[in-house]
C-alpha cells in the first residue's frame, strides 16, 4: 500500500515537472522575450498539431509502417545471427570483429547510399531500420547466450540432453531479458532512422514532412511533428516495457 | 529327499546376488592438464546404500562426480554400473549440486518434470507423472510459483524431486545441504534418509561436513591429499533414531576416527 502511494507521488512529481516546463515556455513566448517565429509557444504547436491532425497521421503511418517492418525484420536477423554466433564458433570468430567494426560506420551517412542504391520508396528506409536495428539484438543476446551459467548446462547434461535442448531450456529463456534491452535500445533509434532517412528523399513520411514544413518556415508544426516523433518512440519504448513484463512472469514473484 | 548339498549352494548363490555390487569406481586416475587431480580412486556401492565422501576441498570430490555421472573421461580406470561399463556415458546417474539449479523461468512443476521433458516426453504427461510426488516432497499447492518464492528447505526439496525424476538408479549429491542454515539442513537430513529408505536410492554424498557424513552413511570414505586418494573407509552402524545417534558416545568415535585421517 505504501509502495502505490509512493509510486502515484512519483507520477504526480513527473506530471507536474512537465507541466511547469510547458508554463515557462509559454510565458516566454507571451512576455516576448523570444520571438515567436524561433521559438512558437505551446499553443500554437498545440493548433498547429490540431489543424494539421490529418495529414500528420497519414504520414505518420508510412513512418509507423516502416519502423515495424525494419524493426520485425532487423530483429529476426539479429536473432538470426546470434543464434548462428552461439552454435557455431566458426560463425562467432568471422563475424564479431566485423560486427563491431560495421558499428563505427555512422548509419546517417549510409542514409543517401542507400537513397541512391535502393530509390526513393520504403525499402531505402527499412533497409537503414534494419541496420540500425540487428545490431543491439545481435549483441545482447549472443551476450546472454554466452552468460549462461555452466552448471545449469552441466545438470542438463547429466539428464541427457542435447546442444539443441540445452539452448531451448536454458540459454534461450536466460536470455529473454537481454534481448529486451536489446530491443529496448533498437526501438529508440528506430524511429529516428526512419525519420533521418526520409529527410533524404522521399514521397512520404514525418521526415518528409519536417523537410516540407521547414521550406515553409513554419516553425510551429515543425514542433508538432518533433512531439508526435517522441511520442511515437515513448509509446514503442513503453510497449516494448509491457512486452519485457508479460515474457517475464516469474520477475514479479522475485520482486515480493 | 532334500538334498542338502543343494540348500548349500542355493544359499551361497543368494550370497553371491546380494553381495554383486551396484556401483564399482576401479582405479580411476584424472588429471586437469599436467595437474593430477585424482589419483587410483577405488569406490563400491551396494544396492540401497548411502555412502560419502568426505574431504578438504580442492581434493577432487566433485571431478570424481563428474566422471562417474560421465561428464569427464578418466585418464585411466573404469565406472561399473551392474557390472556394466558406463565410463564416459551421461544419463545414467542423478546429479544434485550445492546451488539448487532451478531455473528461474520456470514453475515449480515443469522444473521438477525437466528430466522427463529432456526424455523427450511432452510437457503435459510430464507434469502427470510430477504431481503424485508433490505431498510426499512437502510441495503441495506451491507447483505453479516459480523458485523465487520458495524458501531454502523447499527449493532444496524440488531439486531433490527433480532428481529423484530421473528415477536414475544413483544419486550423486555434491554438497546438496551446506548451503542451507543448520536447523532446516538437520530436518533434511531426516527426511533425505527416510526417503531414500522408502524408495531404495542408492546415494554417493560429497560434504566436507564430516557429521553430516556420519549421520546419513552406511559407509564413509575419507578423501586427502593432492592429487587425492582415498584414505580410508568407515562402516557406519546406526543405533536408535538421528537425535540420539548425533549425542552417542559412538557418534564422536567415529568422528574422531575420520579427523585422524584427514
Amino acid at each position: 500500500m505504501k509502495k502505490k502511494y509512493q509510486s502515484i507521488i512519483d507520477i504526480l512529481f513527473h506530471v507536474l515537472l512537465f507541466a511547469g516546463f510547458i508554463l515557462l515556455w509559454q510565458m516566454l513566448c507571451m512576455l516576448k522575450i523570444l520571438p515567436e517565429y524561433m521559438l512558437p509557444s505551446p499553443l500554437k504547436v498545440l493548433q498547429a498539431f490540431i489543424n494539421d491532425f490529418t495529414l500528420l497521421a497519414s504520414h505518420a503511418k508510412v513512418t509507423i509502417y516502416e519502423t515495424f517492418a525494419g524493426l520485425i525484420i532487423g530483429t529476426a536477423l539479429g536473432f538470426i545471427l546470434a543464434v548462428s554466433m552461439d552454435c557455431f564458433g566458426w560463425v562467432y570468430k568471422c563475424l564479431y570483429p566485423l560486427l563491431i567494426v560495421s558499428q563505427t560506420i555512422p548509419t546517417v551517412a549510409l542514409a543517401p547510399l542507400l537513397v541512391l542504391w535502393l530509390g526513393y520508396g520504403v525499402t531505402p528506409k527499412i533497409t537503414l531500420i534494419v541496420l540500425i536495428v540487428f545490431f543491439p539484438i545481435a549483441a545482447c543476446l549472443i551476450d546472454g547466450f554466452k552468460s549462461a551459467d555452466k552448471d545449469e548446462i552441466r545438470l542438463l547434461e547429466t539428464m541427457g540432453a542435447g546442444k539443441f535442448q540445452i539452448f531451448y531450456h536454458i540459454k534461450l529463456p536466460g536470455s529473454i531479458g537481454n534481448f529486451f534491452s536489446g530491443l529496448r535500445i533498437s526501438v529508440a533509434y528506430a524511429v529516428v532512422g526512419a525519420v533521418i532517412s526520409e529527410w533524404l528523399g522521399g514521397y512520404k513520411g514525418l521526415g518528409v514532412y519536417m523537410t516540407r514544413v521547414k521550406k515553409s518556415y513554419s516553425y510551429d508544426k515543425m514542433f508538432a511533428v518533433i512531439f508526435l516523433i517522441s511520442l511515437l518512440s515513448l509509446l514503442l519504448i513503453k510497449l516494448v516495457d509491457l512486452a519485457n513484463k508479460a515474457a517475464m512472469p516469474w520477475r514479479k514473484e522475485e520482486i515480493k | 529327499m532334500e538334498n542338502p548339498d543343494v540348500q548349500y549352494i542355493n544359499c551361497e548363490m543368494q550370497d553371491f546376488k546380494e553381495n554383486v555390487m551396484k556401483l564399482e569406481v576401479k582405479n580411476i586416475n584424472a588429471a586437469y592438464g599436467d595437474n593430477e587431480v585424482l589419483q587410483d580412486i577405488n569406490i563400491y556401492m551396494k544396492d540401497g546404500e548411502f555412502i560419502s565422501l568426505v574431504g578438504t576441498s580442492g581434493v577432487g570430490k566433485t571431478t570424481l562426480f563428474n566422471i562417474i555421472a560421465g561428464l569427464i573421461m578418466p585418464q585411466n580406470g573404469d565406472i561399473l554400473l551392474d557390472s556394466e561399463n558406463i565410463t564416459g556415458k551421461t544419463g545414467f546417474v542423478g546429479y544434485m549440486l550445492q546451488k539448487d539449479m532451478l531455473l528461474p523461468y520456470k514453475t515449480v512443476i515443469d522444473n521438477i518434470a525437466l528430466p522427463i521433458v529432456i526424455g523427450k516426453e511432452n510437457k503435459k504427461s510430464a507434469r502427470q507423472k510430477v504431481m503424485p510426488y508433490l505431498e510426499e516432497f512437502g510441495l503441495k499447492g506451491y507447483e505453479y510459483k516459480y523458485p523465487a518464492s520458495l524458501s531454502g528447505g523447499m527449493r532444496q526439496r524440488a531439486a531433490f524431486l527433480r532428481t529423484y525424476m530421473q528415477k536414475r538408479q544413483i544419486m550423486l549429491l555434491d554438497e546438496p545441504f551446506s548451503a542451507i542454515d543448520s536447523i532446516t539442513r538437520a530436518n533434511l537430513h531426516e527426511w533425505y534418509s527416510d526417503i531414500a529408505k522408502r524408495h531404495k536410492l542408492s546415494t554417493i554424498l560429497i560434504t566436507h561436513d564430516i557429521e553430516e557424513a556420519i549421520a546419513l552413511s552406511d559407509r564413509v570414505y575419507i578423501m586427502s591429499g593432492r592429487p587425492g586418494k582415498i584414505k580410508g573407509e568407515i562402516k557406519i552402524s546406526r543405533q536408535g533414531n538421528l537425535n540420539e545417534f548425533l549425542l552417542s558416545a559412538n557418534f564422536l568415535n567415529y568422528k574422531r576416527q575420520i579427523l585422524d585421517m584427514l
